[in-house]
């Protein structure tokens, strides 16, 4: 009986139930016992470390736009497997030992997906999409947003697993899914830029009062810089005539 | 509009384009006055907007192998980020230690209030956070971003003290709360500063330092209270408790030894200190071009935001004017960006668990 409640424990503790601060409770209350519900979360912790490591190798070569887009597409397929087999097998774990092992393999797989590409992207864009005169408000919103929607996960989610069981994975992997589709209209890629070239990047400064102020301030400053300038400035009149 | 949004793709292809394609007639005189100055930029370059790209070298790992100095500038940074996955993870050992619910038994589970007592607990530590974060930019941009994390380091030692020594349930959930103020703004500050201080080539990857120090805070911590769980007595949370301020005095004492973040210089109208600050971190010389230009990029950015901002809200001074400026955040100028930051938050916790 012990036996086949660890796979099922696994299964459904990786609903974005607040592993961190839960899990070896959750393990517990599943029938995994106390030594090992807390090797089982620590097991969870590493691979999302080995995840944010690989991010760490790649967001500078791959960019952000390709993590947003594919992690949220990944992690909303990992959902709907997930769904698929706790619909179908959550009453009955013990005769169905290889799809409790699936779903284990796809909770691990969603915690790679995740930890590659949301997790480190939450912390890294906020932070390079604004200017500097606005920067630390912006971070701080999105910092906020980061602590109230934390919390109303949190405190949804478990009557949601008791009432709706499975449809706590779609509802999650619907999440994932509009990600996606966010992420593939709005998000741009802030690969390479410097801070200051992101007004170039979200094309927002271009109402008819800041193309004249730009103009000035392109003015004043190639003043103290170069003179073949000439180019540019041909392409700035372009740009903002 | 719709011409816009293609070249938010294509930005740099279209710079060669429009520039051998640009009309002559278009510029104005004062234009052609300025096109007299020294060149020292190769003009394929040049991109079309004030900003300019400027490349450091290889990007990803192979540029941070090669700069050590803005690497340990970002590591110091990003402790910020440890100390809050720490926190965040000594809770969950320390909430089913049989030793914890003997001190608080409130949480044990023999109470039948506990869940909401444990809830309430992790519940007061977020709203901390969250209420951090609405002090957190005043301070980063009136006393600078390093002077802003380290009043939040004292904060959350304050908070960590007032935990590792609490004797009854009411004193632990207000060192929570009060640890929170500090918790929810050091991962704020952190991503803040090492945005400000990374060259582009590596600004992704310096950033990614945040996620991982968060992740390895909860690791780590995770292991810690897995070796003294089987302690007896008050020790076996106490010291977990405890060691939390190690990683957060570290970082508001070190990061110190390294500059201000040059862009909040140049906001503060040190161009010179701006200037000194930008070269240290980049191991070049203050006359060095990729310097110079990436400094006139700042400066430039900053003049305009500033002559927008003061158009936006003329008159406005202090308070009144830090309100409007969080409401413009919201407004139109802004809202691509604010549907990122925000998005990008809101799906982090939307899509699977929190980190």
């Amino acid at each position: 009986m012990r036996k086949f409640s660890i796979p099922f424990s696994i299964g459904t503790s990786l609903t974005p139930f607040r592993f961190i601060y839960y899990a070896p409770t959750l393990f517990q209350s599943l029938g995994a016992d106390y030594e090992m519900s807390l090797i089982l979360s620590g097991i969870l912790n590493i691979i999302q470390l080995i995840a944010v490591l690989i991010c760490f190798v790649i967001i500078d070569s791959v960019g952000r736009r390709p993590l947003a887009i594919w992690g949220a597409v990944l992690a909303c397929c990992a959902y709907i497997v997930i769904a698929g087999l706790v619909g179908q097998y959550s009453d009955d774990w013990e005769n169905n030992t290889t799809a409790g092992w699936v779903a284990v393999a796809m909770a691990f797989l969603f915690m790679l997906f995740y930890g590659v590409s949301y997790s480190p992207l939450g912390w890294t864009l906020p932070s390079e999409v604004y200017s500097t005169t606005t920067r630390a408000k912006g971070v701080a919103v999105a910092t906020a947003t980061v602590w109230i929607c934390n919390f109303i996960v949190g405190v949804i989610t478990p009557p949601m697993i008791e009432s709706a069981g499975f449809g706590t994975y779609i509802f999650y992997g619907g999440w994932c899914g509009l990600a996606a589709v966010w992420a593939y209209f709005f998000v741009p890629e802030t690969k390479g830029k410097t801070l200051e070239e992101m007004d170039a990047v979200f094309k927002d400064a271009s109402a008819q009062q800041e193309k004249e102020m730009m103009k000035q301030a392109a003015r004043r400053r190639s003043t103290a810089a170069s003179g073949v300038r000439q180019t540019s400035h041909v392409g700035d009149n372009k740009e903002f005539a | 509009m719709a011409r816009d949004e293609q070249r938010v793709q294509h930005v740099e292809d279209e710079q060669l384009d429009s520039i051998s394609s640009a009309n002559t007639a278009e510029l104005s005189p004062s234009d052609n006055e300025d096109t007299q100055h020294v060149d020292t930029v190769n003009t394929a370059e040049l991109p079309l907007t004030m900003a300019e790209g400027v490349s450091y070298g290889k990007s990803g790992i192979a540029g941070i192998a090669g700069s050590p100095y803005i690497l340990g500038a970002a590591f110091m940074a990003s402790l910020g980020g440890f100390s809050f996955g720490y926190d965040q993870g000594v809770i969950s050992i320390i909430n089913v230690m049989p030793q914890f619910h003997q001190q608080f038994p409130r949480i044990s589970p023999e109470d039948p209030q506990s869940a909401f007592w444990k809830g309430l607990n992790t519940g007061l530590l977020e709203l901390g956070c969250f209420i951090g974060c609405f002090f957190m930019p005043w301070l980063c941009d009136k006393y600078s971003r390093k002077w802003a994390i380290t009043i939040m380091v004292c904060f959350f030692n304050a908070g960590g003290i007032i935990m590792t020594a609490a004797h009854d349930y009411g004193t632990l959930a207000f060192g929570r709360f009060f640890g929170g103020l500090g918790t929810g703004t050091l991962a704020l500050g952190a991503p803040l500063y090492i945005s400000e201080i990374a060259p582009p080539n590596l600004r992704g990857t310096l950033l990614v330092l945040q996620s991982i120090s968060i992740v390895s805070g909860v690791v780590i911590s995770f292991f810690i209270t897995y070796g003294t769980r089987n302690m007896p007595g008050e020790i076996s949370f106490r010291l977990p408790f405890g060691l939390q301020l190690v990683s957060s005095t570290i970082l508001g004492v070190m990061i110190h030894f390294f500059p201000y973040s040059p862009r909040w210089l140049c906001l503060r109208n040190r161009s010179d200190d701006a200037l000194k600050a930008l070269s240290r971190l980049r191991r070049l010389p203050e006359t060095d071009n990729r310097v110079q230009t990436e400094l006139q990029g700042i400066e430039a950015e900053i003049g305009l935001q500033m002559t927008m901002q003061e158009r936006a809200h003329p008159g406005k001074t202090g308070f009144k004017l830090e309100v409007l400026l969080w409401t413009d955040l919201f407004k139109k100028k802004l809202w691509r960006r604010t549907i990122v930051a925000v998005g990008v938050a809101f799906f982090q916790q939307f899509s699977g668990i929190n980190a």
